[in-house]
């Protein structure tokens, strides 16, 4: 029998050397791990290695099955963070980014990429069919909504641009009084009225009352009355001179990505941004004081961006449901999603085309009268 | 006057078993109140300072953070291989025949004094430990065995005790009963003053009227919830008779928290094996160690220094700090790296349990107020050497300030940087990347875990009947549940404990209630 234990302490010795080793690999990982995170990288793709600064992208992606890509390349390294995915390694320089996915219509878009800095921005992706769901006045005892007044066969004519989502009988044949009224359908004829295009007298005050208190500061820009205005999460839209305008109400360090730019030349912020984006700065710049204007993140942010209406009459705009910085336009040839992002250019995407429909945003559905049809259009192609 | 010439030289002085500021008058009253307000202070300053580092400055913040996440996980690393060569030398000492180790030592005249205080926990409990100090494999005839009773718990705890004095009295050499008398002044109610009573009581009624030496008298006190393994006493006197200075040395076992760990819930489960292990990595590194809970030592040297204070909460500790300081330093905490079974804190209902350990927690971390014994004195004993005084007092701050700020800062604050840091640190890459970064560093560290969760699952006692194998599996994966544990029954109570401290608002001794449906299995 032993008389020690065969398994001694730990030695004092064998401790400090496993500490100091420890010590060492962080004396030597902290700044590999600090360079790293701050965007540090080590370029082999030189002759001649050499550590590089990179920025990133973080891209919202509103819609699942996208891809991203990148200067043309699919982007395969990225980290998701739920529906937005973070892109590393980015060198500096303007980058072109592609938002697509079957179905979709595809997002474009040119934005600078700064060494250390991330770039945000959200893209958007529309069913290139329109999604649409019939509101009919009348439902079969098995829900099934059914039009009494006109074919199957012209109803698919005049709809075959489009996508149903939920199938409707249509009929010329069956008396109304075996069918149960859609409340639904009340409800959505109700929200565009006699006087389809114009607002009610009640919307009409309101919307007075609210421009009378706004802030003088914010309102002194425009040098038109506003006519129409809506307002979302301290977004508000209105227009002005015929052109609607995005402007940012809530607190300034909240402001919107979009609306600030990097600004340090009149020709660098022109290449990376467009001409359109520099006058705005410019405009801001003009009426600052110098030491304002000359921070030292050389951030500016303008405080009002035009939508673009690719040259039409815009008949109606509001927000898109559950998102501020997307406009929802009707235009003359179709109902548009425009977003207030107007750095390098402003995505537009067709969500249902007509020249003769009226428009109507309620409780985040957007209704739409189509040659007397009542429908509901999607934002998105509903799952199969 | 009562006479204190047994003590040694430093015990004798009248702030030597200080309890807190109020005890003290003048100048001594108030330098020990600014100790007893510094670890609160420094630990909200940490807090509070990453708040308004992430707010104003926030890279600093976010360098910061990496930095503390990378020396997590190699505290992590650190720590684990601690604990797996405890691990790997406590199963060893588990297997050896300790017994045929003494033999070669005369240790005949030795006699083993196992004091147990309780208040009012069930007879069960009692009879449980007291059946295994019966059962070790050391002669009943060399152990005395003091059941220390409160006689605030009323007459029942008092009848409890004789019936077990019925019971086991015949297996040892005594079984004295003492019971110790409510409202003394100067005393703090809990288990110091009653052990401190039942020491003086054992050496009238026992030691001095049978003419044993105080030098030959090993002192085990047990929580009363301690079921030893067979070889325990052996161990002891292996490690006493191998000690250099063993009159100036304590002997730490290592409480391993599972005697109840199959009623358990999953939470107490993960805070009683983190408190093992957490006992189980001091093992390796002696010179960081404290006495806890149960442990033994030296009748001589528990009566040089007056045996343990009874006016303060973690008596466990401070007997040991009271025995360094009084022997200028000079003196040892051995490492037994021989188990002794705990129960692991649990009541009749989850939120019970949770109440409970809270409450434990706050008491263990209490023992913050032995820093501000150590500091004191460590600047009126002018016999300690500099660098032993600097080196003890830098592990035990340290040791008290990470218990309450780490697991806040790494995984709640480590993200302050993100959300407080404004516009300009959030549109940076060093802002995406933190929160990347330190997730990663922490699934690293997640190999601590399951290092934690491979070992404990060979600590469990037996599977009664009637419990699923399912649970092994629970048990294993039972540790994701770490870091909510460290900060809701390590940081938090600590928080609170540190505060109440700081604010003068001192605690009391809150008696864990134990109370257990399976018996011990050892």
């Amino acid at each position: 029998m032993p008389s020690e234990p065969q398994i001694q302490p730990l030695a004092y010795k064998q401790r400090t050397w496993f500490f100091r080793t420890l010590f060492v690999v962080f004396a030597i990982t902290l700044p590999v791990v600090v360079f790293y995170a701050t965007g540090y990288r080590f370029d082999f793709t030189t002759a001649s290695p050499n550590i590089i600064s990179t920025g990133g992208m973080y891209i919202s992606v509103p819609v699942e099955n996208t891809e991203i890509y990148i200067n043309e390349e699919l982007v395969r390294d990225i980290r998701v963070f739920r529906r937005a995915s973070y892109i590393q390694n980015l060198n500096a320089g303007v980058h072109r980014i592609h938002v697509q996915g079957p179905k979709l219509q595809t997002w474009v878009k040119e934005l600078p990429v700064r060494p250390h800095i991330v770039t945000e921005v959200e893209a958007f992706n529309l069913p290139v069919v329109p999604q649409v769901r019939f509101v009919t006045p009348w439902e079969t005892r098995t829900r099934q909504g059914i039009f009494v007044d006109v074919s199957t066969t012209t109803l698919a004519t005049q709809f075959a641009f489009a996508s149903v989502t939920e199938p409707v009988l249509a009929t010329t044949t069956v008396a109304t009084t075996t069918l149960l009224e859609r409340e639904e359908y009340e409800f959505a004829r109700s929200l565009f009225g006699t006087s389809s295009e114009t607002e009610t007298l009640v919307e009409t005050v309101v919307q007075n009352v609210n421009d009378a208190f706004t802030f003088a500061g914010r309102a002194s820009s425009s040098t038109s009355t506003a006519t129409t205005t809506k307002e979302q999460r301290d977004m508000r839209l209105f227009e002005v001179n015929d052109e609607i305008y995005a402007r940012w109400v809530g607190v300034q360090n909240n402001t919107p990505y979009y609306f600030c730019v990097h600004h340090e030349a009149a020709s660098s912020t022109r290449a990376a941004y467009g001409e359109h984006v520099y006058d705005g700065v410019a405009a801001v710049l003009a009426t600052m004081p110098i030491t304002e204007s000359q921070d030292r993140s050389s951030r500016v942010c303008r405080e009002e961006i035009r939508i673009d209406r690719m040259g039409q009459t815009v008949e109606y705009f509001d927000f898109f449901p559950g998102n501020s910085s997307l406009v929802l336009m009707h235009l003359e040839d179709g109902l548009y999603v425009t977003e207030i992002d107007d750095r390098s250019w402003q995505n537009s995407q067709l969500l249902y085309p007509g020249e003769d429909i009226t428009v109507r945003v309620e409780g985040g559905q957007i209704y739409v009268r189509d040659r007397g049809y009542l429908l509901e259009v999607f934002t998105e192609i509903e799952p199969a | 006057m009562t006479d204190n010439s047994h003590l040694l030289e430093y015990a004798r002085r009248p702030d030597f078993r200080v309890g807190r500021a109020t005890e003290l008058t003048g100048r001594a009253r108030r330098f020990y109140r600014m100790l007893e307000i510094l670890p609160g202070l420094v630990s909200w300053s940490t807090l509070i300072g990453v708040i308004l580092l992430s707010i104003y400055a926030p890279f600093i913040a976010a360098y910061f953070v990496i930095a503390f996440a990378i020396y997590w996980l190699l505290k992590t690393a650190f720590l684990t291989y601690h604990l797996r060569y405890n691990w790997k030398r406590m199963r060893h000492h588990i297997k050896l025949d300790w017994g045929a180790m003494i033999e070669r030592f005369e240790y005949g005249h030795l006699y083993h004094m196992v004091i147990l205080p309780y208040y009012n926990e069930p007879e069960s409990v009692i009879d449980a430990t007291l059946a295994s100090v019966a059962n070790t494999n050391y002669d009943g005839k060399s152990i005395i065995v003091v059941l220390a009773a409160e006689a605030r718990a009323g007459e029942s705890a008092l009848k409890i005790a004789e019936r077990m004095k019925a019971k086991w009295g015949e297996q040892f050499a005594s079984l004295l009963i003492t019971v110790h008398p409510e409202d003394v002044p100067g005393e703090m109610a809990g288990k110091g003053s009653n052990a401190a009573y039942a020491a003086e009581q054992a050496r009238l009624k026992v030691l001095d009227p049978h003419g044993i030496r105080y030098n030959h008298t090993l002192v085990s006190i047990f929580d009363i919830d301690t079921v030893l393994y067979p070889d325990y006493f052996n161990c002891l006197v292996w490690h006493f008779m191998t000690a250099e200075r063993p009159l100036k040395s304590s002997f730490q076992p290592i409480p391993v928290f599972n005697n109840n760990i199959w009623d358990a819930p999953a939470v107490a489960r993960v805070v009683a094996m983190s408190s093992t292990f957490w006992e189980m990595v001091q093992q390796e590194r002696p010179e960081r160690m404290a006495t806890f809970s149960s442990h033994s030592v030296s009748f001589q040297a528990l009566y040089e220094v007056g045996y343990w204070q009874s006016n303060m909460v973690s008596e466990d500790s401070r007997i040991g700090w009271n025995l360094l300081i009084a022997n200028n330093c000079e003196y040892d905490i051995i490492p037994m790296s021989y188990p002794v079974s705990m129960d692991a804190n649990v009541a009749g209902s989850l939120w019970g349990t949770i109440k409970n350990i809270y409450k434990q927690h706050r008491r263990w971390t209490y023992g913050v107020e032995n820093l501000c014994y150590i500091l004191y004195h460590f600047t009126q004993n002018k016999n300690i050497p500099r660098g032993t005084k600097f080196r003890i007092a830098f592990q035990q701050a340290e040791g008290y300030w990470s218990l309450v700020t780490n697991p806040i800062m790494l995984f709640i604050l480590g993200w302050a940087p993100i959300f407080l840091g404004g516009q300009e640190f959030h549109q940076t890459v060093l802002s995406y990347n933190l929160p990347i970064m330190v997730r990663d560093l922490l699934i690293l560290a997640m190999f601590g875990l399951v290092v934690s969760s491979i070992i404990s699952l060979t600590l469990i006692p037996p599977r009664p009947e009637g419990k699923s194998r399912f649970i092994y599996l629970v048990m294993a994966v039972q540790w994701i549940l770490v870091p909510a544990t460290m900060i809701i029954f390590s940081a938090l109570p600590g928080l609170d404990a540190q505060t109440r401290l700081m604010f003068g608002k001192y605690m009391g001794f809150w008696v864990t209630p134990k109370d257990r449906a399976t018996v011990a299995h050892t």
